[in-house]
């Protein structure tokens, strides 16, 4: 519907478009049909008549939607019963922490022992030993 | 460090539980309708919270360990997941429980409405979501979803018990049934 829709003479007692009205209620006011179709109604006495109407039987059919509500006794079996839900799901949440700080722990384990084996490899031998050389010489010619 | 890890999580999952309490009334009323049996009903929303929890442990048990954003969205998520997982469950149940309910269709019509027809009048009309959380929570298309609601007010006002009372509102336009 990208434009106007028809208006039918003042005198017509049915529009086309009559059965397309209904479907307002629901649409977004940011939809090109909303907006074709709410601009016909303003102009259109047949459908804005018919409109009017079925608004009217809407609210007042709205009354009989229940909308129920929970008793106290209800509420508070429900409470207890999420309460133990969480209870079972906590067990496991501590397993996941317990999980993730032994991880943290194996990680700064691992690093560790890499930096240990760093300190003792053959290349870090070779610089102590050049290290020590030099040590030794600056110390002989000083 | 451990200990303030831990209660950072309890009280992140505790801010979880009494999220899901608070909701209890608005769960109970949409469950209601779909249900018409306050037993039933109840149960029907501990069995939705149950199933959330199992589905969404993963998630629950990172949020435990995680930062507060990731924990704002998941609060923000859980109410339409739990609907989702309330209409779920009732459309399971409906058939089985449906002779049991018969005594109730006298409301006003409403209760003799088709399961998802209910479902969407009274998530449109009562839990005021739009369009995008229905769809969601009823895992229908768009087109769908307008069709029901269409259907649902259309039998909503021929199911009326009371039809005087358009009379009463409109004496002159009574006469025209709804196309």
């Amino acid at each position: 519907m990208s434009h106007d829709l028809r208006v039918e003479p003042v005198t017509a007692r049915q529009c086309i478009h009559t059965k397309n009205i209904y479907s307002l209620l629901d649409m977004s006011p940011k939809d090109e049909a909303y907006k074709n179709l709410s601009r016909h109604i303003e102009n259109c006495p047949v459908c804005s008549k018919e409109f009017q109407k079925f608004q009217t039987k809407i609210s007042a059919a709205q009354v009989y939607i229940p909308k129920a509500v929970m008793d106290r006794d209800l509420r508070q079996s429900f409470e207890r019963e999420v309460s133990e839900l969480f209870k079972v799901l906590q067990l496991n949440e501590r397993e996941a922490l317990k999980h993730k700080v032994k991880s943290k722990f194996k990680t700064i384990d691992q690093m560790g022992i890499e930096f240990l084996g760093t300190l003792a490899s053959k290349q870090m031998i070779k610089i102590y030993v050049v290290a020590a050389a030099m040590y030794a010489a600056l110390k002989y010619f000083s | 460090m451990i200990v303030r890890n831990s209660q950072t999580s309890l009280m992140k999952t505790d801010e979880l539980q009494k999220f899901i309490q608070n909701l209890s009334p608005d769960l109970y009323s949409f469950a209601y309708v779909l249900i018409p049996d306050d037993l039933q009903a109840s149960q029907l929303m501990i069995d939705c919270v149950q199933s959330y929890l199992v589905q969404k442990k993963p998630l629950i048990e990172r949020m435990a360990l995680s930062k507060n954003k990731i924990v704002r969205n998941l609060l923000d998520e859980t109410k339409a997941h739990l609907f989702k997982t309330i209409f779920e469950l009732s459309k399971k149940r409906y058939q089985q429980l449906k002779m049991s309910f018969s005594e109730v269709e006298q409301n006003g019509g409403f209760f003799a409405l088709e399961l998802e027809e209910k479902a969407v009048l009274y998530l449109k009309e009562k839990a005021s979501m739009d369009l995008d959380q229905i769809e969601f929570i009823t895992g229908v298309t768009r087109g769908e979803l307008l069709a029901r609601l269409y259907s649902a007010r259309i039998k909503m006002t021929e199911l009326m018990p009371n039809q005087q009372l358009f009379t009463e509102i409109l004496p002159d336009q009574s006469r025209g049934g709804v196309a």
